[in-house]
């Protein structure tokens, strides 16, 4: 021990001898030096913060009245206030579907503001309601903001790391913040209606892949950008319609870059490619189940190892009640059906709802089908392509 | 030497400055996200998902819940409907032997002694594979929570490696260590992880860990791994309610108490959980300035009943105990088993009389 204590005071003259900067080193709080990883985490948390946050903005569909702090956007005069990022340099990527209310439909002009608190307008060039987003086209003169990179979704594993950037709150137009919050991706979802609005009143029907994220989303974060630790772009947060279930929802980037290129050429909603899964499916009397014909050689369906004549059990685990049914779980095309709604007063008044936009391009289905000779079933994963005859 | 210690300052200065500024990479942050994911993917093998067909019209949901709000229009009455789906399940399950998998025993409705409780029609297990199997209940444990699945495929390949992480002895995880709950839930090709801390050690009876991951009905019976990847509990005991004070709360139960109740269902026992003493009276405060509780009703059956209580009898004193308040009366009655007799001082009209009540069981 003395030994020991001879070394150190050896140590500590030689260091006091050096330089004036090693006493500035041993004047530092000893608290501070003992927990360097935890201060490792995070510095590169900062750094994250500050290398992403110049590429998100907030977008409203008119200029909010900035002249009461009091209010927040929806009360400051905007009926639409939401984040979105910055991708190609001159694009806003952002979901239409975070208020009750927006009118914002492509041709419409908007205003945005950058993270710095810079006024900008821009004008919706595209709008896919399979996706829930709009594309937004920065007008001229608009801030050199850095563009962020879609990451390929299918990448993401449970447990990656999410990062969340948003104007929480209107926290940009009333703070000057761009909100960041830190969590991990926990689960991979499909018929999580999610939207604000339920579908009943007029909410999205959804159909695509939904990730959970335990990261903290909140109102006005919707639009923004769910980040892994690269920087890169892996989904779009949205929200959902139950709040209180508290569940962090996000677009997958894979879905949003597939429909992206005809966005921006201004391909229309209705004219935008078809998704396929690669087969037809027709109920058979004399099975008694629903059959798999058609399969597309190369197609989703064959390279998932389904064959001509297998029956189809289940849709992302559901049975599947009827063929009309079918077609609504798979997101086939635009159906629309009327329903009866509580019209107040005690009485119901009839109207007509979308049950289905169609399927975006990129969307991961599970199907269980069964091995008419065998008898074995089977669960497979499936990815939709974009449909031949659109190319 | 006077360039050699300047280059030395230089060098000094330069390190200094290199410590002081924010690292830019997020290396150990990539390190962790490597680490959880691997995590994940080791647990996979050991979880299953298990889906429990409901007859909704015959069974009381297992277990309490907000139901989805059905879509109008959008979905018929078939509890199958996605677009009408209920908040229970699918649900997690643990691969224990080389046919068994465990599940949360709440999933399975009211306590039955040879299976699955009434309104449940069918018990089905996907493997991570997608290969799905009907499976049997073959063993019930309600005190920890737990019951037992066979399946008719050869899960020894998973098993082999999963009992290798079963920790050996009693292993209790410290407060504040991290936890990871690995399901399967919905997406059985897919799995679900939560990660989160140890909150409470020793809940429910000393055979529970409190921890803070969110627990939803995807992850309920799914298992609960440590920084080393050992199994060390299972997600039971959960409280489903979305109200109040103890909703949300997530359990686990310690992997050797989910061992010990193994044991006992591998040999087919079906054990039920303790019934709550019950007298069988609503009693309610009537006159706050005279001494006694009134008895409201009487549950026909009850051991009230039976021992001849009638509503509008005054209760006076429960074995020499004086009641004066309702909780004093269910302080006194939870104080006792299933069996005891209570002897109840009641004043009925102007008459004193002593009458014996022996407690049955909370229906």
């Amino acid at each position: 021990m003395p030994q020991m204590r001879l070394k150190l005071a050896a140590l500590s003259v030689l260091a006091l001898g050096l330089s004036a900067a090693t006493i500035t080193l041993e004047a530092a709080p000893a608290q501070a030096q003992e927990f360097p990883t935890l201060k490792k985490l995070q510095a590169e948390r900062v750094a994250l913060a500050r290398k992403l946050t110049p590429s998100v903005v907030a977008v409203a569909d008119s200029l909010p009245d900035l002249s009461n702090p009091q209010a927040t956007g929806l009360a400051q005069g905007a009926a639409f206030a939401a984040s979105g990022f910055v991708v190609d340099e001159e694009y806003v990527v952002t979901n239409f579907e975070s208020a009750p209310t927006n009118n914002l439909e492509p041709g419409s002009s908007c205003w945005l503001m950058a993270h710095d608190g810079k006024e900008f307008t821009g004008k919706v060039v595209g709008k896919d309601k399979r996706n829930l987003m709009l594309l937004v086209k920065m007008d001229e003169g608009h801030p050199k903001l850095p563009s962020l990179k879609l990451a390929n979704s299918d990448k993401v594993e449970v447990g990656s790391t999410a990062l969340a950037l948003g104007n929480t709150l209107d926290s940009l137009l009333i703070d000057r913040q761009i909100s960041f919050s830190f969590g991990t991706v926990s689960g991979f979802y499909r018929f999580e209606p999610i939207g604000v609005l339920n579908p009943d009143e007029g909410g999205d029907p959804y159909r695509g892949n939904v990730f959970e994220v335990d990261t903290a989303i909140h109102a006005g974060d919707h639009g923004g950008p769910i980040c892994n630790l690269d920087g890169e772009v892996i989904a779009m947060m949205c929200p959902h319609w139950m709040a209180g279930r508290h569940m962090g929802c996000a677009v997958p980037s894979n879905q949003i870059a597939a429909v992206l290129p005809q966005l921006k050429k201004g391909v229309k909603e209705d004219d935008l490619a078809q998704a396929t899964l690669g087969f037809k499916a027709k109920y058979s009397k004399e099975a008694g189940a629903i059959i798999v014909t058609d399969v597309t050689p190369g197609g989703p369906a064959e390279k998932a190892g389904m064959k001509n004549g297998m029956h189809l059990m289940r849709v992302d685990n559901y049975k599947i009640p009827s063929m009309p049914r079918l077609k609504e779980m798979l997101g086939i095309g635009f159906i629309e059906r009327e329903v009866e709604i509580d019209g107040g007063f005690g009485r119901t008044r009839k109207t007509k709802v979308a049950v289905s936009y169609g399927l975006p391009i990129g969307t991961h289905i599970q199907l269980t089908v069964k091995d008419a000779e065998s008898g074995r079933e089977k669960t497979v994963d499936l990815i939709t392509v974009q449909k031949e005859d659109d190319f | 030497m006077k360039t050699k210690f300047t280059t030395f300052a230089l060098l000094l200065a330069l390190g200094l400055s290199a410590a002081a500024l924010p690292a830019q990479e997020p290396v150990l942050h990539k390190e962790l996200e490597a680490q959880r994911i691997k995590v994940a993917k080791s647990m996979a093998k050991f979880t299953v998902s298990v889906e429990i067909d409901y007859d909704h019209e015959a069974v009381r949901p297992p277990t309490p819940r907000t139901p989805r709000l059905p879509i109008p229009g959008m979905g018929g009455e078939d509890p199958n409907d996605p677009f009408q789906r209920y908040d229970i399940g699918p649900f997690s399950g643990l691969i224990v032997g080389k046919n068994h998998v465990l599940i949360s025993d709440r999933t399975l409705g009211d306590f039955n002694t040879t299976g699955a409780g009434p309104g449940v029609e069918g018990v089905t297990v996907t493997l991570p594979s997608g290969d799905r199997y009907p499976a049997k209940v073959v063993g019930r444990h309600q005190e920890i929570d737990l019951a037992l699945l066979e399946i008719s495929a050869d899960l020894s390949t998973s098993i082999d490696v999963a009992i290798a992480t079963f920790p050996a002895d009693e292993l209790k995880p410290e407060r504040g260590q991290q936890v990871f709950v690995v399901g399967r839930g919905q997406n059985p090709l897919r799995v679900l992880v939560n990660d989160g801390i140890v909150s409470a050690i020793d809940r429910e009876a000393r055979k529970a860990f409190q921890l803070d991951a969110r627990i939803g009905n995807a992850t309920l019976g799914a298992p609960v791994a440590d920084n080393d990847g050992r199994i060390i509990g299972m997600v039971t005991l959960h409280n489903h309610e979305t109200f109040g004070q103890a909703s949300g709360v997530s359990y686990a139960a310690y992997m050797h108490e989910v061992k010990r109740a193994y044991a006992l269902m591998k040999e087919g026992k079906f054990v039920e959980r303790p019934k709550a003493p019950f007298m069988g009276i609503g009693a309610n405060k009537k006159w706050p300035d005279k001494p006694g509780l009134e008895v409201g009703n009487v549950v026909s059956g009850s051991g009230a009943e039976k021992a001849g209580i009638r509503t509008g009898d005054i209760i006076l004193k429960v074995d020499d105990a004086e009641m004066n308040d309702v909780p004093d009366l269910i302080a006194h009655i939870a104080g006792h088993k299933v069996g005891d007799v209570l002897t109840v001082k009641l004043l009925r009209g102007e008459k004193e009389m002593d009458v014996k009540v022996t407690l049955g069981p909370r229906p």
